[in-house]
């Protein structure tokens, strides 16, 4: 009988569950971004997203939330487009959040660290 | 090819109709939604690419396999039923949501209305004594049109169909024409000549008719991504 081990893209899915959304507030928050700039950000190393369209429905549920808005902008660059911009209750998540991050991210260092494995 | 053409390339076709036919089991306004959004990062990264293959191939490889993106859109709904077979033809994304002033008859209603509005003002133009002042040509060019002119204005700095320059470019559209005319006319050596005048006039129709096409096909084309 084999037994499946999870591989690094399921592990990092489960990950990425927990603080992506955050990450697209955290790039909002200074001043607000297109669809196609925010997707490049988040894949350029990779490690965040691994490929572009899954921002769209995060976008959507954050926009649902109440934590992104959009509106049309006319661009020096081109054509209109729409951007996204994070809202006062989108700040507010935010700023909840990374002390939240900060602990577990130091606490899971701090075990895995003790446990022996590659930190 | 510009970006919006290039949401008519085959291979864009195929994998946006793959997306909404995954994306089956979701909310219809969510599911329009994140169809929007994937649609106009398709037009943005595929502007000025010249529409080629490898281009296309190339956004739709960074964009990801559109079960990816359907992936993330199930993510944390539990027991969703995702459809799994491909759909038979293509089907518009439909939104339930979208704002009265975004609708796709706004744009053609605008249109018609600031049509209306720059032929009543131009009738007055042709009728209106030498000699008479800019502004207050200006106000009895532009009163007749009133009935038309005002809600054109409402419609349009009200509807998110248009960007905050191209509503300003709109609302400044019938004032610009009216008073622009007898200026440029003025300013003209041989202006008195009738010819010179009904020259300019004519131009200054062309440019207005140009700037509103442009404009309403701008509109046109976010309703319908909005609308399908």
């Amino acid at each position: 009988m084999c037994r499946m081990v999870p591989g690094h893209e399921h592990i990092l899915s489960h990950l990425r569950r927990g603080a992506l959304e955050y990450c697209v507030l955290a790039l909002l928050v200074d001043h607000e971004r297109y669809g196609l700039e925010l997707a490049r950000e988040l894949t350029h190393q990779e490690v965040l997203m691994s490929s572009e369209g899954t921002l769209y429905p995060l976008l959507a549920r954050l926009r649902r939330a109440g934590w992104v808005s959009t509106r049309w902008s006319e661009s020096t660059e081109g054509p209109p487009r729409r951007y996204y911009a994070i809202t006062t209750a989108g700040k507010d998540v935010l700023a909840r959040f990374v002390p939240t991050w900060v602990g577990f991210r130091d606490a899971v260092d701090g075990v895995v660290r003790v446990g022996g494995g590659a930190a | 090819m510009n970006g919006e053409s290039a949401l008519r390339h085959p291979l864009v076709t195929r994998y946006l109709t793959e997306l909404e036919s995954l994306l089956g089991g979701l909310h219809p306004a969510e599911r329009a939604e994140v169809l929007t959004g994937v649609g106009e990062h398709l037009e943005e990264s595929l502007a000025g690419s010249g529409g080629s293959d490898v281009a296309v191939r190339s956004a739709l490889d960074e964009l990801g396999p559109a079960t990816a993106v359907a992936d993330a859109a199930y993510d944390g709904r539990g027991q969703v039923v995702r459809p799994a077979a491909p759909p038979a033809a293509p089907v518009t994304p439909r939104v339930r949501v979208v704002p009265a002033t975004s609708r796709s008859w706004v744009p053609p209603l605008v249109v018609v209305f600031l049509t209306l509005s720059l032929f009543l003002s131009a009738g007055v133009l042709f009728s209106t004594l030498e000699g008479t002042g800019y502004v207050e040509l200006l106000v009895t060019a532009v009163l007749p049109s009133f009935p038309f002119w005002v809600p054109a204005l409402v419609l349009t700095l009200v509807s998110a169909l248009w960007t905050g320059g191209e509503k300003v470019l709109l609302v400044a559209l019938l004032p610009g024409f009216t008073v622009g005319v007898p200026f440029l006319v003025d300013l003209l050596p041989f202006g008195s000549d009738p010819v010179v005048g009904l020259t300019v006039f004519a131009l200054a129709v062309v440019a207005a008719f140009a700037v509103l096409v442009v404009m309403t096909r701008r509109a046109a084309h976010r309703a319908d991504v909005l609308v399908g």
